[in-house]
């Protein structure tokens, strides 16, 4: 596998010579369906330069850490210019990271940190106010009173802060009470399952959160079979297309839903091209691009919905 | 009498234990025996405790079937897609259905034959499906999600016959049926007879290959019966998370009723009421809101002390 | 003299069943005992019970003269030291290392290897014997193996020690080697039980001798005066003119011919052999001389390379044992509990495993099944608690039995038994040869025995065949069928001496 990507970086130097930015996108395979999203969105974002000839893209997806440094290896042997890199995990990807950037390549670590500040740019989305927004969202709707459902992801950092801003946002209202706190674990089967113990248990669920939208397509199957799919505020997370699709189409319980965007690789993308060109982002005074990046959390209601819905991503 | 009465508990010892898990959930909340939560533990295991049927056998015959839970992926994204592409109805729901048995006997039977002409170990024929199987679902879906289009096949999965949901019922007709063929026939006997002594099997003139290789197609047939159920009630199979850990929990449900992980041990009533422990033990989790970081110590205490507890009597 | 180590109403029982009844016997210090038996009369269990690596369920044992409860790693401590038939050595380890594994000798934290070794070449050099003390184990033959165990006892503080068929890979050379050591030893006042089925052997070198038949001990006292033939029918406990029915008288007519059989793996070169309707005919041979791979070829078990099998004057193919079965042509395998019976499996399902078709439609008919293991648990005296009972906790006998009413219930007319006594006791082993009488005579059956047991061979057989790597190099019957004539066939040397009873 590595000798065929080596193989075919060489091919690409005889083929491509002319142009002038050389890219390297680093993320790791298609394995769930915001991965599968982040592949689609790499490959939309460098189709719109296709007709740029002074830069161009090699694209590699892995299944492993130790294939994506090996990945890596190659480019960097290849001479590219600037490094787009979705670190399959922090630590075994940090030395390679750092020494491209030490190489002199433009260093655009994406969403999962490096152990190190030698990089040039990190993007990231924002856990906290992906939970946070939610549990606002969910305190307002219910006016500050009801009995909420909380079905978390697979226990992790990442998941325990969202869990933790969730909290925080409904520490003010005393009388909205999170009645259970179950894992899902991203799982639509196992939401569901959850979903319809929890609806045997209490006769009276006012807001479920789930930790993403896949696990929401548990809890409405699990609602519609219990026949209690009304009156119930949902919320899910991360904007998959379908649930995106209902908020577009008025669903009566899913109303919003918040980014958490895969297509923050398109954004890196372009920002590799801007630092290469020396291009600086609009609005502001400095010339050079920031270092650190937190996306905002964005909130899709039906007005704005059409925004976010990609019918062709996988996600 | 007292041996008779020692037998006895033997036999029912797993009843008792999951009659005693009951009743203490039920003590702590209530709401736990509401007839809705028992009918809901018997829907919600059988996805797991069908696999487990199947992979009883595969046990017993002295094998073990790690692709069950990527299979399971794998079957529910072909009937979705030959569902799609045949459309609505009766007639083209019941076409991708057998199709979908077709290639799980398929599946099966190439395992089997891997394994017992190719005479590579079980463990490696299987891990190597399980790699292979989750790797073509997340091919064909990028990673994402296969929806059902077919309004005729994402319904029978939610469907309730007398008052009972659907897939409790075929999982208990197919105990039955599973029951009868592994104590009351032939073959069945084989099955033990290869698992517990392959050698002496070979000596007794019994087709040891056959045997085996039919156990794997009892597998992929179980894994689709599964598939089927699953996908049509989620209308969809996420090609990463759908089955995965299904392959341990179904092994469990087996050695928790009694199968032994070396062969020639085992009944379909062990494994029914193992995966029955095992549903019970999951409610339980989020009936009694368990902390989220320690549910996998309770689950595995209580694995273990089930177990414990059948042993207790020899 | 005062006994040194006692046993008084030893008994033991392997899954339910009693292998030991109420054993007594004595051992005086510096005596030299010889224990014989035939297979599964007990010896080894007793052996292991008087050095604590098994607990007998009633019973005592005393130790100069006080009661113990042994332990290995009490007996051990008071001096009692057994060398197992499977020799207990670590065989990636050094000799030395072997010698003091678990009571290596330390200097401050570390091992003193170099004390070690020097101890190891002073034991070496006591017994006479040259072996390097710093090879492995591995590298060497099976007598210096035996050495190097006796040497590990020796080691340590031996009192008792016991040797469970010390000689049975040795040459004469190094048995003769071993006697002297053995006399030494009684020399400097330790007792050595010796355990051996060689009785030539045990006459020369014990002073006592115990003979245990089916776990009773028949006889304890002197060895001088008793004859070799007398010693075997204590162990037998008859004439041993008795334990063999009168020879069948066979037919003609040739119901199994086998011409220039070899098999795939080249064990078993150009057989050919005939089978008379109604004889017994008798397999002899060495260990390896191919016997066991003859017969596995003949019902498709190992691959045949070439040669004609011909069943009733009919040209046969058989590819498997399924083939072999519809043409009536059955095996009973040597390795009984491997190959014979499915032990965790209930008796009566072992009987009828060959045969289901008889007894299930579209579902099995078990009543019919216990029914029929029922006609042969009468007709074949098994001694069985229930016919649920699983077959594994049977005695061996008893298995054999199952395994033997498995085999006819197919109805099969020609049987192939592969040391069909091995293990078994002796009563059993009556009945086991009245069975196959019973069944020429009322069934029409015929048998081909491949057996080490000379007297078993000789007692039991019409015609012996003798098989030498691999080839059928001679036929005994008659007045030839004698053990010298059956050793020097199968050996190719004249002039050995048969230690085999």
């Amino acid at each position: 596998m590595k000798k065929l990507l080596v193989a075919l970086v060489l091919v690409l130097t005889l083929v491509g010579f002319a142009a002038k930015y050389k890219i390297g996108v680093a993320i790791p395979a298609a394995d769930h369906g915001w991965t599968g999203g982040m592949v689609w969105w790499a490959q939309y974002a460098i189709k719109q330069y296709q007709n740029d000839p002074d830069v161009e893209f090699y694209l590699v997806t892995a299944r492993e850490p130790s294939e994506q440094i090996a990945q890596v290896q190659a480019l960097l042997a290849r001479g590219i210019n600037a490094l787009v890199i979705n670190p399959y995990e922090s630590a075994p990807l940090t030395p390679i990271c750092v020494q491209a950037f030490r190489q002199g390549v433009y260093t655009v670590i994406v969403d999962r940190g490096i152990n190190s500040e030698e990089y040039n740019v990190y993007i990231a989305g924002d856990n906290y106010m992906y939970g946070y927004l939610a549990g606002k969202y969910i305190a307002e709707k219910l006016k500050g009173k009801g009995n909420v459902v909380v079905i978390r992801g697979i226990p992790s950092t990442i998941d325990d802060e969202r869990v933790k801003a969730f909290k925080d946002a409904i520490a003010p209202y005393p009388d909205l009470k999170i009645i259970a706190e179950q894992p899902g674990y991203w799982s639509r089967e196992k939401a569901f399952e959850v979903m319809q113990t929890l609806l045997t248990k209490f006769p009276q669920i006012d807001a479920v959160w789930t930790g993403d939208d896949d696990m929401l397509h548990g809890v409405l199957i699990a609602l519609r079979q219990a026949g209690r799919d009304k009156n119930i505020v949902l919320v899910g997370g991360a904007c998959e297309k379908n649930i995106v699709k209902m908020i577009m189409d008025g669903h009566p319980l899913i109303e919003v839903d918040f980014t958490y965007p895969p297509n923050m690789i398109a954004t890196a993308i372009n920002l590799a091209v801007m630092g290469l060109k020396g291009q600086s982002l609009n609005g502001f005074y400095q010339k050079g691009i920031p270092r650190k990046i937190t996306l905002s959390t964005e909130t899709v209601t039906r007005q704005n919905a059409k925004d976010y819905y990609f019918p062709d991503s996988v996600f | 009498m007292r041996i008779k009465f020692r037998n006895f508990l033997g036999k029912y010892m797993i009843v008792l234990v999951l009659i005693g898990l009951m009743i203490f959930s039920g003590i702590i909340t209530p709401a736990f025996l509401k007839p809705r939560n028992i009918l809901n533990i018997f829907w919600q295991t059988s996805y797991v405790g069908i696999i487990a049927i199947g992979i009883t056998f595969v046990m017993i015959a002295g094998g073990i079937d790690l692709s069950v839970g990527s299979m399971l992926a794998l079957l529910g994204a072909f009937a979705i897609t030959t569902s799609n592409k045949l459309g609505n109805g009766v007639g083209p729901t019941l076409v991708s259905i057998l199709l979908t048995y077709a290639l799980a006997s398929l599946l099966g039977l190439g395992m089997g034959i891997l394994t017992t002409k190719g005479k590579i170990p079980a463990f490696i024929t299987t891990l190597g499906g399980m790699a292979i199987y989750r790797s073509l679902v997340l091919n064909f879906a990028n990673g994402g999600v296969y929806m059902s289009f077919s309004r005729t096949f994402s319904s029978f999965g939610m469907k309730f016959v007398a008052g009972l949901p659907l897939p409790m019922i075929v999982f208990i007709a197919y105990a039955v049926l599973a029951y009868i063929v592994l104590d009351k026939t032939r073959f069945g006997r084989y099955v033990y007879a290869v698992g517990a002594n392959e050698t002496a099997a070979v000596y007794s003139a019994i087709k040891v290959d056959t045997i085996r290789t039919i156990t794997y197609i009892i597998s992929g047939v179980s894994v689709a019966t599964s598939a089927i159920l699953l996908s049509s009630m989620m209308a969809s199979v996420s090609s990463s998370s759908t089955g995965s850990g299904f392959e341990l929990d179904a092994i469990a449900a087996a050695v928790i009723g009694g199968t032994s992980l070396s062969g020639g041990k085992g009944t379909i009533f062990g494994t029914f009421f193992g995966a029955l422990i095992l549903g019970v033990v999951n409610n339980m989790l989020v009936m009694l809101n368990v902390a989220v970081y320690l549910q996998g110590m309770v689950k595995g205490l209580i694995i273990i002390a089930a177990v414990l507890l059948q042993n207790l009597r020899k | 003299m005062r006994a040194i180590l006692s046993a008084r109403n030893v008994c033991m029982d392997f899954s339910n069943v009693r292998v030991l009844h109420n054993v007594d016997v004595d051992f005086e210090p510096a005596k030299i005992y010889g224990v014989v038996g035939e297979n599964g009369a007990g010896k080894s269990t007793l052996m292991r019970i008087l050095s604590g690596f098994l607990q007998p369920v009633e019973g005592e044992i005393y130790f100069e003269g006080n009661k113990v409860v042994l332990n290995p790693l009490r007996a051990k401590a008071l001096g009692i030291i057994l060398i197992p038939q499977e020799l207990n050595l670590v065989e990636s380890l050094r000799v030395y290392e072997n010698i003091f594994l678990g009571d290596e000798m330390t200097r401050g934290f570390f091992l003193s290897k170099r004390q070690m070794i020097e101890e190891t070449k002073h034991l070496i050099a006591q017994l006479d014997l040259s072996i390097d003390p710093t090879v492995y184990v591995s590298q060497l033959s099976p007598a210096q193996k035996q050495m190097v165990e006796i040497i590990k006892a020796i080691s340590k503080r031996v009192k008792v020690l016991i040797m469970d068929e010390p000689t049975s890979s040795l040459t004469d050379e190094e048995v003769l080697k071993l006697f002297q050591i053995v006399r030494n030893m009684k020399q400097k006042g330790i007792t050595v039980i010796f355990i051996s089925h060689r009785l030539k052997e045990v006459r020369q070198i014990a002073e006592e001798l115990i003979v245990l038949r089916d776990g009773r001990k028949v006889y304890q006292g002197e060895i001088r005066g008793l004859s070799e033939k007398q010693i075997a029918e204590l162990m037998v406990g008859r004439k041993l003119d008795e334990m063999f029915p009168e020879k069948p008288v066979p037919g003609t007519e040739i119901i199994l011919q086998v011409r220039d059989l070899s098999t795939a793996d080249g064990i078993v070169k150009e057989a050919s052999f005939e089978l008379h309707r109604g004889e017994i005919l008798g397999f002899y041979g060495l260990v390896g001389s191919g016997r066991t791979e003859l017969m596995e070829a003949l019902v498709g078990i190992r691959k045949v390379k070439a040669g004609e099998v011909y069943l009733f004057g009919k040209k046969v193919q058989i590819e498997n044992p399924q083939d072999a079965k519809k043409l009536g042509l059955v095996y009973l395998p040597e390795d009984r509990k491997n190959a014979g019976i499915i032990q965790i499996l209930e008796t009566f399902k072992n009987t009828t495993m060959m045969s289901l078709e008889k007894f299930s439609k579209l579902l099995m008919r078990v009543r019919k099944e216990v029914d029929t293991f029922k006609s042969y648990e009468k007709k074949f005296d098994i001694k069985v608690r229930s016919p649920w009972q699983t077959v594994g906790t049977l005695s061996g006998g008893n298995q054999q039995k199952v395994v033997i009413s498995k085999l006819v219930e197919t109805g099969a007319k020609i049987f192939l038994f592969d040391e069909p006594t091995r293990g078994v006791d002796v009563n059993a082993r009556h009945q086991i040869y009245q069975i196959m009488h019973q069944m020429i005579g009322e069934l029409g059956c015929t048998f081909v025995v491949v057996s080490s047991d000379l007297p078993e061979v000789i007692g039991l057989c019409n015609r012996v065949l003798i098989m030498r790597n691999g080839r059928i190099v001679a036929e005994v019957k008659g007045e030839d069928l004698n053990e010298k004539e059956l050793i020097y066939h199968a050996t190719g040397v004249k002039e050995v001496d048969a230690y085999q009873v």
